[in-house]
């Protein structure tokens, strides 16, 4: 699952612009509902059968860090 | 305080298309929207859908941040949107407060609840999406367009199967007599087309193989269509004081239940519902009225309406003209009744009757001037009926700005 793919999934369950999808912003200032998010780890999940709890995203993360922890689970 | 309620915004999204304008050209053109759809499980079925391609992805950037959205939802904000922006009302301090929003729904969003089963009881699988319930619930269109617009009035849904809107449109009306509210945006939404929906409605024997003739000799039955219309309603001072263009007025409304059978319409109940709106709207002894019937194109529904409408006019009813759009849009379910006033109150502008379409020939069993051709039809009031399952029966009378 590469970068693209993950961000691809990330617009479509939170319905954010794929162009607004800055890489280094907070996921805090990214207005992301907590229902968005258990949505798109659902879809993780269910796509790739890794799971990912969501206490395991604090809001300090950024974007990218976000990515990269979905990209490393469906790796590993 | 002048109470009288007026409309200064509607939207609508059929299978005639996107926007009032589009499916009141198609439908004063004879263009119906009936035809064989290729969704799974049904293909091959006559139904009326919008175009999926004029909705998805939704271009608005607002309504894509509402979450997943079951294309119930979806319906009702592209014509709240629509009726909204046409009335001019966005940013006016009543959207806060002083405004309602009321949906009509008959189910809720069937996709999403099938799209779950499927996991479950298809595949096995033991986990649906967390948007399951959120997105399929039936009060999410209402709660989607008061997201949308910051509307923290009073926000439901009603549901009363092929009634609805009508009843949500008439219970708006009288929310704003009532002064509990300066505007409403009511009307209401049907996402019917998914295998399990249309499965029941088959197994019922109401659906017909082809198409939907109203009031025809050799009609078969009703045809599914999917969709919305939302109108924004208002108090005359309201709409007055901040210049708002007038459509036309909501002038009447009247409920009634038979409280007889589920499935079996009854003439007693749906006259009794025409003379209550007759009553509350105070139609003149001699008006000419332009009756925008129920007329699904059941072998049972057409002639007991066409009784109901006797009941009431006697012979004064060959003065006035009765359509049957369904035959263009197809059964819209808890949509059909909003849909239905709105390309009504469309006619009653133009001072035209739309024809009936599909027609075969008269059946003696419903005698009634059903408009055939589509011509000029010059009428004061529109009288538009719909009568549900379970008995529910909802008449809004319409008139001119």
């Amino acid at each position: 699952m590469n970068d693209e793919e993950i961000l691809a999934l990330i617009a479509q369950e939170t319905g954010l612009p794929r162009q607004d999808l800055d890489m280094d912003a907070p996921l805090a200032t990214l207005d992301i509902s907590s229902i968005d998010m258990v949505s798109l780890l659902f879809e993780v999940e269910d796509r790739y059968g890794v799971k990912i709890e969501p206490d395991q995203i604090a809001p300090e993360m950024t974007l990218g860090q976000l990515v990269r922890r979905i990209r490393d689970k469906t790796e590993a | 305080m002048n109470r009288h309620v007026v409309i200064t915004g509607m939207g609508c999204v059929s299978g005639l298309g996107i926007g009032v304008d589009e499916a009141w050209e198609r439908l004063a053109a004879r263009q119906g929207a009936i035809a064989p759809i290729a969704r799974g499980g049904m293909e091959g079925c006559a139904a009326a859908i919008p175009d999926a391609a004029d909705l998805a992805p939704p271009a608005h950037d607002d309504i894509r941040r509402l979450g997943k959205l079951d294309p119930l939802s979806l319906y009702a904000l592209l014509a709240a949107e629509e009726a909204i922006g046409q009335s001019g009302i966005s940013g006016h301090p009543a959207l806060d407060h002083r405004t309602a929003v009321i949906v009509g729904c008959g189910s809720g969003g069937n996709a999403s609840f099938e799209t779950a089963y499927e996991r479950l009881f298809g595949k096995g699988q033991t986990k649906v999406h967390p948007q399951t319930i959120p997105s399929s619930m039936i009060a999410a269109p209402s709660a989607h367009i008061a997201m949308l617009r910051g509307i923290h009035g009073p926000v439901f849904t009603i549901s009363s199967a092929c009634a609805s809107s009508a009843h949500a449109l008439g219970e708006a009306m009288h929310m704003i007599r009532a002064g509990r509210v300066d505007v409403a945006i009511a009307g209401g939404a049907e996402a019917c087309l998914t295998r399990g929906s249309w499965t029941g409605w088959q197994s019922l024997g109401v659906l017909a193989p082809d198409t939907c003739r109203p009031f025809s000799q050799g009609r078969q039955g009703m045809v599914l269509g999917e969709g919305a219309a939302m109108l924004v309603l208002e108090s005359e001072d309201h709409a007055k004081a901040r210049g708002a263009a007038v459509l036309g007025r909501l002038a009447g409304y009247g409920a009634s239940s038979d409280a007889g059978q589920m499935t079996a319409p009854d003439a007693h109940g749906m006259a009794a519902a025409l003379r209550i709106a007759h009553e509350d709207a105070g139609i003149a002894e001699g008006a000419t009225l332009l009756i925008s019937a129920h007329g699904t194109g059941t072998p049972l529904n057409d002639p007991t309406e066409a009784a109901a409408l006797r009941k009431i006019y006697g012979a004064g009813l060959d003065r006035h003209r009765v359509i049957a759009t369904k035959s263009a849009h197809g059964h819209m379910i808890g949509a059909g009744g909003a849909v239905e006033f709105v390309l009504g109150m469309r006619a009653l502008a133009e001072g035209f009757a739309p024809a009936t379409l599909n027609h075969l020939g008269a059946d003696p069993d419903c005698d009634i001037p059903l408009e055939l051709e589509g011509q000029a039809f010059d009428a004061d009031a529109l009288v538009s009926n719909s009568f549900a399952f379970g008995g529910l029966n909802a008449v809004l009378v319409g008139t001119r700005a």
